[in-house]
């Protein structure tokens, strides 16, 4: 399943998430269940099952990781094992460092500016994995791969940053 | 949008032709029944004036008895008459009995699957929530005097899948087209016409007489989308009614034996107690027990004392939605109260402070779900093909499945939109390995213990390969309902594993096929005659919708051959379904499904690529 292509939208990296969302609205106005609710079984399982995809689309177009690991799986290129993403030591010490401060951060503040810090980098990680996968070389995909597995870690921990924010804030 | 009117294939229906669509709310406490009459949705009341219909039934040696006169019956009957049944569906005795430990039935076995044992004989929840169903729909058909084309039933947010289950099987049980599980907040809101207000987000606090639950709703742009949902399937007004008959009864010094035996006048008492103390501020509580009557006094302030802690767990509960739904307080516009619970002065009040907004309590909280279920039916039916509404329902609770050590591995995590189908791949651990079993439970915790168990799958037929080398991707669907189907490949050999699914509470298949065709109402002609009836009616409707289909994109979608193989099988079905061999129709229904599934995936497709592309244009 290529979901950019069930969206119509172009296949590429850096999306116009308002359009995604757009062209959401339609297939879900098109595909719901509800259209079919007294329609014959055939009918409803075809578009049950378009439905999902749809839903599945979404949550994979809006999310900056599955989107651009569902981009090199429609390219056929493999993702990186998780070794290849251990194996950055350097990497590996900045996101110990990063958990560390989280844990040690006692007030609000502290943990907003740490957010506030994630958040850069992700937007930097964002911009040269869109860079990478524009430029479509074996080489570049195949870096954005692993580059894609690292922002996976920052999202993680941003996360958990978000938590502790809400915990804080009640 | 003239672009959505291109293509609403499932909805055939002919013009002139007005459908019957009737919504239901199966509570804990009282059930109720509404349809559109002439435009307007109301609350169908029985031959005696009476909306709501108690969740009771009484089971004589010679006939079952619902409602009011089985409630009345329930204090000098307890054996015998079933009270808030919807706590035992897709439940097993230990799950109840664990929670209410002064139960007055008579299990057949203290474990697994409840079975009650009545002067008829042996009822499982099912059955009696199916009974409960008949006289709803029996009261419907008197009323409307027309046949029902399809119900739609709610259930609170947070049911499970085997509740979820177990509420379809009982309205099939009861002769009902099932038209959509419809959340409890989500009909609320739509009976308040929130649907059609501005941009927004709403919390529907729902407070029954058994269950709790809040759901965080956002409606934008015509589509009404449950952001989160957090609730509590053993919380309601029923614990209200408890803690007071448990202050009685230490007050008042009763035994337990003597408590056991006196349970239901004391809840009946209790609630009468509460009832009064939403409006006054003392209340006396007078019961007769062995000939002498006794009385006590209570405030209202003690009255809360009593329930605060339960209060509490609603407000505590709230959080965790708005959390859920990634929202704060300030992001919430609407309150809507739903369930005779939200009549209580102090939920009311706590309800207020936390949300900062006077709740909205303008429609009967005992008739609101009621009220949505019924207008969602009349939509589902196709009476309003323009309608533009839609209903984004999500996974109320996390699926997973065990992995090594009793952890649960999710793979649909709760909140996600639905329908939704994921897969998981597995592999095996011994070398020629042919089965192995699958336990998939629903739950947020992370030990298999604290889960809720669902069902347990065993893969057989797969091919005998080493250690780690097969790779069964196991595929999990969610439908629009919240129900899971699932199925299972191994991927190297393309080879289709066996699933056989055994619900852990609930009835599997062959138990809901047996109940249907021993239950009375069928008799065994009635019923050949009936799916007689049901296949003709579906071969006439396969007929026009493909008929209609063809003449709209037959020539487009379809080469000559193709065409004409699909033709000559219509003209069969034609032929067939004049006749009255029950199986000859079935097999040709099944026949031009096939072989026009290829021709239906082609208008899906352009139906869908003609209404992005009008989008692209629209954008420009």
């Amino acid at each position: 399943m290529n979901y950019f292509s069930l969206f119509d939208v172009p296949e590429q990296y850096q999306l116009d998430l308002n359009s995604v969302e757009q062209r959401y609205r339609t297939l879900q106005r098109l595909t719901h269940p509800d259209r079919f609710a007294s329609a014959g079984d055939q009918e409803k399982r075809m578009y049950m099952q378009k439905n999902a995809q749809v839903n599945d689309g979404f949550h994979v177009l809006k999310d900056i990781v599955k989107r651009g690991e569902h981009l090199l799986e429609v390219r056929e290129v493999a993702l990186p094992s998780e070794q290849e993403t251990i194996g950055d030591t350097a990497f590996l010490m900045e996101q110990m460092e990063l958990r560390e401060s989280l844990g040690n951060a006692g007030s609000l503040e502290e943990i907003m500016a740490l957010i506030s810090s994630i958040s850069d980098s992700t937007a930097e990680y964002v911009e040269r994995i869109d860079k990478l996968l524009a430029s479509n070389t074996q080489e570049d995909n195949q870096q954005a791969g692993i580059e894609l597995s690292k922002l996976k870690f920052l999202k993680k921990i941003a996360a958990e940053a978000k938590t502790r924010e809400q915990k804080e804030t009640q | 949008m003239a672009l959505l009117q291109i293509a609403e294939p499932g909805q055939s229906t002919e013009p002139h032709q007005r459908k019957i669509g009737i919504g239901i709310d199966l509570g804990t406490t009282n059930s109720l029944v509404s349809t559109v009459l002439s435009g307007k949705t109301e609350c169908i009341a029985n031959e005696e004036g009476e909306i709501l219909l108690p969740s009771v039934v009484q089971y004589l040696a010679d006939k079952t008895v619902v409602g009011t006169a089985a409630k009345n019956a329930a204090q000098n009957d307890a054996a015998n008459t079933i009270v808030s049944v919807k706590r035992f569906v897709g439940r097993s005795v230990q799950d109840v009995t664990n929670q209410w430990t002064a139960l007055p039935y008579n299990f057949k076995h203290a474990q697994g699957n409840p079975v009650f044992i009545t002067a008829q004989g042996e009822k499982n929840p099912i059955e009696v929530s199916a009974d409960i169903l008949k006289t709803l729909r029996t009261r419907a058909e008197k009323t409307i005097n027309d046949d029902i084309t399809g119900a739609v039933i709610t259930v609170p947010a947070y049911f499970d899948d085997a509740q979820r289950q177990g509420t379809k099987d009982a309205a099939q049980l009861a002769g009902l087209n099932v038209l959509r599980l419809l959340n409890e907040p989500t009909a609320a809101a739509i009976a308040y016409g929130l649907d059609k207000q501005q941009d927004g987000t709403i919390a529907v606090f729902d407070l029954g007489g058994g269950t709790f639950d809040v759901s965080i709703l956002k409606l934008e742009k015509g589509v009404f989308e449950v952001k989160s949902t957090a609730g509590d399937t053993a919380l309601g007004g029923d614990d209200f009614d408890y803690a007071i008959a448990e202050y009685a009864s230490e007050k008042l010094k009763l035994d337990p034996s003597m408590q056991k035996q006196n349970h239901r006048a004391l809840m009946n008492v209790a609630k009468m107690v509460k009832e009064t103390l939403s409006n006054e501020q003392e209340a006396h509580l007078n019961i007769e027990l062995q000939d002498v009557t006794h009385s006590l006094k209570i405030s209202r302030a003690q009255f809360e004392t009593l329930i605060k802690e339960a209060v509490d767990r609603t407000i505590k509960t709230c959080k965790r939605a708005l959390q859920d739904a990634d929202m704060s307080i300030h992001d919430i516009q609407q309150v809507v109260m739903v369930g005779g619970s939200t009549r209580v002065p102090l939920v009311r009040q706590e309800v207020e402070a936390f949300f900062q907004a006077p709740p909205l309590t303008d429609i009967d909280p005992d008739k609101v779900v009621a009220v949505g279920a019924g207008i969602q039916a009349d939509i589902l039916v196709g009476n309003k093909p323009d309608s533009d509404m839609l209903l984004l329902d999500v996974l109320p609770l996390s699926l997973g499945i065990e992995t090594m050590g009793g952890l649960v591995e999710k793979i649909i995590p709760r909140n996600t939109t639905i329908p939704v189908a994921r897969g998981q791949e597995f592999t095996t651990f011994k070398d020629g390995q042919t089965a192995m079993m699958v336990h998939v439970l629903q739950g947020e915790r992370e030990l298999v213990e604290h889960c809720r168990s669902l069902a347990k799958f065993d893969l057989t037929g797969m091919p005998p390969l080493a250690a780690g080398a097969a790779h069964i991707r196991v595929t999990f669907q969610v439908d629009a309902d919240g129900l899971l189907s699932v199925t299972a490949m191994e991927k190297s050999t393309g080879v289709q594993a066996h699933i056989e699914v055994k619900p852990s509470y609930g009835l599997d298949e062959s138990e809901i096929l047996n109940m249907l065709s021993s239950s009375m109402e069928f008799a065994k002609e009635d019923m050949q005659a009936r799916m007689l009836k049901e296949q003709q009616v579906g071969a006439k409707r396969v007929l026009e919708s493909l008929n209609s289909a063809l003449k709209a994109d037959g020539d487009d979608l379809l080469d000559s051959d193709e065409r004409a193989v699909i033709d000559a099988n219509l003209d069969e079905l034609v032929r067939l379904s004049e006749h009255d061999n029950l199986e000859d129709i079935k097999q040709q229904i099944e026949k031009v499904d096939a072989l026009s599934q290829a021709f239906a995936n082609r208008r899906m497709d352009k139906a869908i690529k003609l209404a992005l592309a009008g989008q692209s244009v629209d954008n420009i």
